[in-house]
């Protein structure tokens, strides 16, 4: 039978709390735009 | 009335009562796919015409599956309705789905300072005109920051950094490379401190690119610096405002910079645009600035009070339909195997950052000060000149608490608006500066800068699934769907 929901990212967050809080990540906007914060568009470094 | 009872699971129930749909999930369309996103986990699903009726139908319902169920009866055939509450019992029950927000109890207090903002030329050799550093020295008097000063800054940086072993410094101005020579020897007695210190530099420099020459370019490559050029689009629209000081537009004399710099291949680049109110149809400058031969981009759209430039509400429609066409480029460009990395939609889905770093958001004023050629510190570069927010002198090093107490308190738990918003863990509450000056209030975001945000990791969310399902890379296993 067709899924009527279909899971394309399993939840992330979550499991995080592991590795979380240790501040290496990039820090700012600095990485481009200076002027809106993304901060879901950094990369951590620990994953 | 079922419900869901996240202490007692119960056959006919669903969700736990009093969950908050609005600020828990955000279900919306972008073409032929309905995407829900499960704020609170991070976790992604697309649903079919029913199981988006459902979602929507539960929403009404808050929560209550049986009367969701019955109001969907005429729509639907009920095997394929008990079929699909199953399948959101499921994902419910895998933690994908109707998630609760955790409560993390983060301790900010020590956070160390691991980022720098060095403002080594308040003056510029261009006089763009939405410049918001007043064309390049913030309103204060046109200086260049000394070689002694910036040493002062960096060691200042490695005392107050901690454990932190990774440091982000940025050359900034004005233009940064009317200090050039400063500059290099900085960065060679950055390298030495890391070897005295165990500290690692990254080095960033953003530069308008008319002082980019062979010698300068190869230190950058030599030395690892990370490079951020300016450059807005087309060249009628890049030389509307970004002009020499003979009035002239600039585009003819820094595209062959830069292309030399990227052929380079440095450490990483992005080009940095801005787009105003006069050029709503900035996907086509992105195009253009792709068709130069750049991968790494960023369109920034100017913001500030009601003038020529900045973004308005009025301006919203527009800006946001045109976001729709970013969105449908870079799918086009990812389909013909040419990806490009545009900033605002870079989401990692996978390797993001944790949840703590998302909550606490930018880190402006607590892990990111700016120093200018004075050597006066403040929260960010946004901020230069504003004496309220001056936090002290890297000469003395002491930097002003009760400032930083403000930054500190600039959490999304800090910001009733924020917690309600769908976009919170991909925003982490947005830019303090814009929020201040749009709202005078640190905690307040600006509303047009969120409507832009939204919209973007919508579209940025978009195309993460597309890949996936296209890559056939999906959670559950080869399904058809």
């Amino acid at each position: 039978m067709k899924k009527h929901i279909l899971t394309v990212v399993k939840p992330g967050l979550k499991r995080d709390k592991e590795l979380i809080n240790c501040r290496e990540c990039a820090t700012s906007c600095q990485s481009a735009c200076k002027t809106s914060c993304t901060v879901g568009n950094q990369v951590c470094k620990n994953q | 009335m079922a419900r869901f009872d996240g202490l007692e699971e119960r056959n006919d129930c669903l969700l736990a009562t009093g969950y908050d749909f609005s600020a828990g999930i955000h279900l919306f369309r972008y073409h032929e796919l309905n995407i829900l996103l499960d704020v609170n986990s991070g976790a992604l699903h697309v649903l079919d015409e029913l199981g988006c009726r459902l979602t929507e139908e539960l929403r009404t319902w808050d929560g209550d599956i049986e009367r969701a169920l019955s109001s969907l009866g005429g729509e639907f055939d009920e095997q394929e309705l008990r079929q699909a509450a199953a399948e959101f019992r499921a994902a419910h029950q895998e933690g994908a789905l109707f998630t609760r927000e955790d409560e993390l109890g983060l301790d900010l207090s020590g956070l160390p300072i691991k980022a720098l903002c060095l403002n080594v030329a308040h003056a510029c050799n261009m006089k763009c005109r939405y410049c918001f550093a007043s064309q390049g020295d913030f309103g204060l008097k046109p200086s260049l920051m000394s070689l002694a000063t910036a040493q002062k800054a960096l060691d200042f940086l490695i005392g107050a950094s901690g454990h932190a072993k990774t440091l982000e410094v940025d050359f900034f101005g004005g233009e940064p490379l009317l200090n050039a020579e400063m500059i290099r020897e900085l960065v060679i007695y950055g390298r030495q401190r890391e070897a005295q210190t165990g500290k690692r530099f990254n080095f960033t420099l953003t530069t308008n690119g008319l002082l980019l020459d062979q010698d300068m370019m190869d230190f950058i490559i030599a030395h690892e610096v990370s490079v951020i050029m300016s450059l807005d689009g087309r060249p009628e629209i890049n030389d509307r405002h970004r002009i020499l000081t003979s009035g002239q537009g600039s585009y003819e004399q820094i595209v062959p910079k830069i292309r030399q710099m990227v052929e380079k291949r440095p450490a990483s680049y992005y080009i940095r645009g801005t787009f105003t109110r006069l050029n709503p149809d900035f996907s086509r400058d992105l195009e253009h600035i792709i068709e130069l031969g750049f991968d790494a981009v960023s369109l920034e759209p100017a913001v500030g009070p009601a003038n020529c430039y900045g973004i308005q509400e009025s301006d919203l429609p527009g800006v946001l339909a045109e976001y729709d066409r970013v969105t449908d480029l870079l799918w086009d460009y990812q389909r013909s195997r040419q990806p490009v990395h545009f900033f605002h939609y870079n989401l990692d889905l996978q390797k993001g950052p944790c949840l703590a770093k998302r909550q606490t958001g930018c880190g402006a004023g607590v892990e990111y000060l700016v120093v200018t050629p004075e050597g006066d510190i403040y929260p960010c570069h946004q901020f230069v000149g504003e004496k309220d927010f001056r936090m002290g002198n890297i000469a003395d090093g002491v930097v002003d608490l009760e400032i930083k107490e403000r930054f500190l308190r600039n959490r999304l738990k800090d910001k009733a608006e924020c917690l309600a918003c769908w976009a919170r863990n991909f925003c982490g509450g947005g830019c303090y500066a814009n929020a201040f000056h749009a709202n005078g209030d640190l905690n307040r975001p600006d509303r047009v800068s969120c409507e832009m945000h939204r919209k973007r990791i919508e579209g940025a969310i978009y195309l993460e699934v597309q890949k996936r399902l296209s890559g056939n890379i999906w959670e559950d296993g080869k399904q058809e769907f």
